[in-house]
């Protein structure tokens, strides 16, 4: 081995130990956000069943109308809102915050989510 | 004296609502296609109801809850029509029919006389009542009356929804007194 190849070779393991590393962060995937869980609230008897849920924020929240007659799922100040919800259908949504909710169509239906 | 004959007429429908289930107690007479009869009735009276907010009130809340009314019972009614064709159940006219629709022609006529505020109190105040009366009707005559078991099961899944609509009116009252 001449003074020449020694040469090369030390360079390109001294490069290695800079691009390797860098390469083994590209590849492996970061640790996992939390992707939640599902839960379902069915809406029967023109309740929301169960009417109060405790739940992990990303967790989400699936409504399923199992009434004789239509509802929606409205946030009690409005922030959000479900479209008309016929019967049989359902309709989901990620939770980001604790929220009290109603059925605007019929507003002595209540329910609340809970994030611990 | 308006006021007066208005609330005459409607104490009228509904005392006759009531004494109709308390009769049909102590002599249980309806048959299945003539309770079928009566649920449809009284859910289409309320739609008539309905249709006269939706006429003449300015009220938003009264509207959507017209609204609420009209579309709630057209959704029994055509839960009520398609039980009875499976069951090949026939709706009847029978004595309680005729009656509840001779009490609502007659609490239309005095909810078509009023305008303004005062319908829109006369409204609330007969959907309250009405609801009431239905409600009994519904426990006291039609359920104990019915003999087959989904038609039963039917009339014991309106109950919560008419029990909601009470609710409703009840806080839409509040706020036209």
């Amino acid at each position: 081995m001449n003074k020449i190849q020694v040469i090369l070779i030390t360079t390109i393991l001294f490069a290695a130990s800079f691009i390797f590393p860098y390469i083994q962060k590209r590849i492996v995937p970061p640790t996992k956000a939390y992707t939640g869980r599902n839960h379902t609230i069915e809406i029967k008897q023109m309740t929301f069943s169960p009417a109060n849920i405790v739940v992990k924020k990303g967790d989400r929240i699936i409504f399923v109308n199992h009434d004789m007659v239509t509802h929606d799922i409205t946030e009690a100040k409005k922030a959000w809102s479900s479209a008309p919800l016929l019967i049989g259908k359902s309709w989901s949504m990620t939770v980001t915050q604790t929220a009290a909710y109603y059925c605007s169509i019929h507003p002595v239906m209540k329910g609340k989510i809970i994030v611990k | 004296m308006k006021n007066s004959n208005t609330l005459t007429c409607l104490a009228a429908a509904l005392t006759s609502l009531v004494c109709l289930s308390v009769s049909a107690q102590k002599n249980p007479s309806l048959t299945d296609p003539e309770v079928a009869s009566v649920a449809v009735v009284a859910n289409q009276i309320d739609i008539g109801y309905a249709e006269i907010a939706a006429a003449k009130s300015k009220n938003a809340e009264v509207l959507k809850f017209a609204e609420t009314m009209k579309r709630d019972h057209t959704a029994v009614i055509g839960q009520a029509v398609a039980l009875a064709k499976k069951l090949g159940v026939t709706p009847k006219d029978n004595a309680v029919s005729a009656k509840l629709l001779a009490d609502a022609a007659t609490t239309k006529k005095a909810l078509a006389k009023k305008s303004g505020k005062d319908f829109d109190k006369a409204y609330v105040d007969n959907e309250v009542a009405y609801h009431k009366a239905v409600i009994n009707a519904v426990e006291n005559l039609l359920i104990p009356e019915t003999d087959n078991a989904e038609l039963k099961q039917l009339l014991q899944n309106i109950v919560p929804a008419l029990k909601a609509h009470l609710g409703h009116a009840e806080m839409i009252q509040k706020n036209h007194k």
